[in-house]
C-alpha cells in the first residue's frame, strides 16, 4: 500500500516536474509559429524521457547505486569527466533559465524588473535546500506544480480540432521556414529530455531507498507521470496554436506568454498562468540545483543526501550553495531569460549522447543489473534514443545558428 | 586532457566541428532579413492588440499591460533602426512604414488601456 502511495506521489511529481520554463517556452513558440505541427516533438520527448527515467530508476533500484556513481566506476574518472562537465554546463544554464522563469513571473505580477528578483529567488531556493529534506522538496513542489493543469483546462475550453491534433503526433514536413521548424523541434526535445531529470530521478530512487521490489513503482511512475506531464506540455502548445498562431504572434519575449490563458479563462487564467510559471520554475530550480550537487558528490565520492544535515555532507551542501547563487548572476545582470532558455535547450539537446550512450552499456552489464538488465525491446528503444541523441548533437548548434534568431 | 578522455571525445568534436563549419557561412551570409523584421513588427502589433482586448475584458492587470507596452516600445525603436537600411526599394520602404505605423498606433491604444 505504501508503495502505491509512492506511485501516486511519483506521478504527481513527474507532472509538476515535466513542465518548467524550457518546456513552456518552447511549446509556446512551437504552437505560435507552427500550430499543432510540432506536437510529435512533444510526444517524442515524453517517450524519450520516460524511457531514460525508467532505465536509470531500474539501474538504481537493481544496483542500489546512482547512474552517476556507476558511470564513473564503469568508465573511469577520465572518460567520466566528459559527461560530467557537459551536464554541469548545460544544467547550470538551465538553472539560470529557471531562476529567470520565476523572476519573470514575479515581474509580471508585481511590475518590479526581473533582474531584482534573481538573487531573492536563489536565496529562497537555497534556504529550501538547506532546511528541507528530499521528501519535502519532492512533495512540496509536486503538490503545488499541479496548478499547471490550468493549461489543460485552457486548451479544452478553446475546443481544439482533435483530428488535426492527432494527425500532428506523427512528424510531418514543415509548412514554412524549415530551419526554424527543426530548430524548435530540437529545442522541444532538449527541454523534454534533460540529463538533469534522469540523473535527479536516479538519485531520488536512492534517497527514497528503492530496491528491486520497487521496479513496478518505477515503471508506472516514469511512464504515467511523464505522459501526464507531457500532456500538459502539449496543452501549452495547443493553447499557443489557438491563441497566438491565428494572430501571427511569435513568442519573442516571456511577457507575451502572459497573454496565453486570458482569452479562454479570463483573469483566473492569467493569475494561474503566472502561478504555474512561478511554481514550476521554482520546483525545477530546486531540482536542478540538487541534481548538480548530486552529480559532483557522486562523481567525486563525497558524502551526499538531502536528508542529511548540511554539517554531515559539507561539500555536497557547498556545491548546491555555489550552484544556485552563481546561476542567479546572469539573470541579476539582466541577461534575457528567453534567449538564455533557447540557448540552454539547444545545448541540452547537443549534450545528450554523452549520458545516453554510456547508459546503453550499463543497462546491459550483468554484474551491475543482475537479472534486471535490458531485454531486446528496451535495448532497441535505447538505441533509437541514442541515435536520436547523436542526430540532435550534430544538428543542434547549426540549427541554433540558422533558425534560432 | 588525458588520452582516454581525448579519444572518447574526438568523434564527437569532429562531428560537431564539421556541422558548425558547414552552416556558419550560410548564417554569416544572411544578414537581417526584411521579411523577418516585418514579421516581428507585425507580431508585436498583434500582441499589443490582444493585450488591449484582454485588458479591456479584465483578464490582465494594468501592471502587466504596461510591461508589455514597454517591451513593445523597445521592439518599435529597434525596428525603426534596422528597417531603414534593409528596405531598399520604394515598395519595401512603404511596407516598412505601414508596419511601423500600425505598431505605433497599437502601442498608443495599449498605453491608454494600461491606465488603471
Amino acid at each position: 500500500m505504501k508503495k502505491w502511495g509512492e506511485v501516486a506521489l511519483g506521478v504527481v511529481t513527474s507532472i509538476g516536474g515535466f513542465l518548467e520554463v524550457g518546456s513552456i517556452a518552447t511549446a509556446a513558440q512551437g504552437g505560435a509559429e507552427f500550430g499543432y505541427q510540432l506536437a510529435w516533438a512533444v510526444l517524442l520527448g515524453v517517450a524519450g524521457l520516460a524511457l531514460l527515467m525508467e532505465m536509470t530508476g531500474r539501474l538504481s533500484a537493481a544496483s542500489r547505486r546512482t547512474y552517476v556513481d556507476l558511470l564513473r566506476e564503469r568508465f573511469g574518472i577520465r572518460v567520466f569527466m566528459a559527461p560530467l562537465l557537459a551536464t554541469l554546463i548545460v544544467s547550470a544554464l538551465v538553472l539560470a533559465s529557471e531562476i529567470g522563469g520565476v523572476s519573470i513571473a514575479l515581474q509580471m505580477a508585481t511590475g518590479v524588473a526581473f533582474r531584482w528578483w534573481a538573487v531573492p529567488v536563489a536565496l529562497v531556493a537555497w534556504l529550501f535546500l538547506w532546511r528541507g529534506t528530499f521528501s519535502m522538496i519532492e512533495q512540496g513542489t509536486a503538490a503545488l506544480g499541479l496548478v499547471a493543469v490550468v493549461f489543460a483546462v485552457g486548451a479544452w475550453k478553446l475546443d481544439p480540432q482533435w483530428a488535426t491534433l492527432g494527425a500532428s503526433l506523427l512528424p510531418s514536413a514543415p509548412s514554412h521556414d524549415p530551419a526554424r521548424y527543426w530548430y524548435l523541434a530540437v529545442s522541444i526535445l532538449g527541454a523534454s529530455i534533460s540529463p538533469y531529470l534522469y540523473m535527479f530521478y536516479s538519485s531520488g530512487a536512492i534517497e527514497d531507498g528503492w530496491t528491486a521490489e520497487y521496479l513496478g513503482v518505477n515503471r508506472v511512475t516514469a511512464w504515467v507521470g511523464n505522459l501526464f506531464g507531457g500532456g500538459l506540455n502539449l496543452a501549452v502548445l495547443v493553447v499557443a496554436a489557438l491563441v497566438f498562431a491565428p494572430r501571427q504572434i511569435r513568442v519573442d519575449a516571456y511577457e507575451q506568454v502572459g497573454l496565453l490563458l486570458g482569452s479562454p479563462l479570463g483573469h483566473a487564467g492569467f493569475a494561474l498562468l503566472l502561478a504555474t510559471l512561478c511554481i514550476t520554475c521554482f520546483g525545477a530550480t530546486v531540482e536542478i540545483t540538487l541534481a548538480i550537487a548530486y552529480m559532483l558528490a557522486q562523481g567525486f565520492g563525497w558524502p551526499w543526501s538531502e536528508n542529511l544535515p548540511p554539517s554531515e555532507d559539507a561539500r555536497f551542501s557547498l556545491s548546491y550553495t555555489v550552484a544556485v547563487i552563481a546561476a542567479a548572476v546572469p539573470i541579476a545582470l539582466g541577461v534575457d531569460p528567453l534567449a538564455l532558455t533557447s540557448l540552454s535547450m539547444t545545448l541540452t539537446a547537443a549534450s545528450l549522447p554523452l549520458t545516453v550512450v554510456p547508459l546503453l552499456v550499463l543497462m546491459n552489464d550483468a554484474e551491475v543489473m543482475t537479472r534486471y538488465a535490458n531485454g531486446w525491446v528496451a535495448n532497441l528503444a535505447l538505441v533509437v534514443i541514442a541515435v536520436l541523441s547523436l542526430v540532435l548533437f550534430v544538428a543542434a548548434l547549426p540549427l541554433q545558428i540558422l533558425g534560432g534568431g | 586532457v588525458s588520452g582516454s578522455l581525448a579519444s572518447f571525445l574526438r568523434p564527437f568534436i569532429r562531428l560537431l566541428s564539421a556541422s558548425v563549419v558547414l552552416t556558419a557561412p550560410a548564417a554569416c551570409a544572411s544578414g537581417p532579413d526584411l521579411d523577418t523584421e516585418l514579421a516581428t513588427v507585425r507580431s508585436w502589433t498583434a500582441t499589443a492588440r490582444l493585450a488591449i482586448a484582454e485588458r479591456r475584458a479584465g483578464a490582465t492587470t494594468a501592471t502587466y499591460t504596461r510591461q508589455l507596452g514597454d517591451r513593445a516600445q523597445s521592439v518599435l525603436a529597434e525596428a525603426r533602426r534596422t528597417l531603414g537600411p534593409i528596405a531598399r526599394t520604394a515598395a519595401d520602404r512603404q511596407h516598412a512604414a505601414w508596419a511601423l505605423d500600425s505598431l505605433a498606433r497599437a502601442l498608443r491604444a495599449l498605453d491608454e488601456a494600461a491606465r488603471p
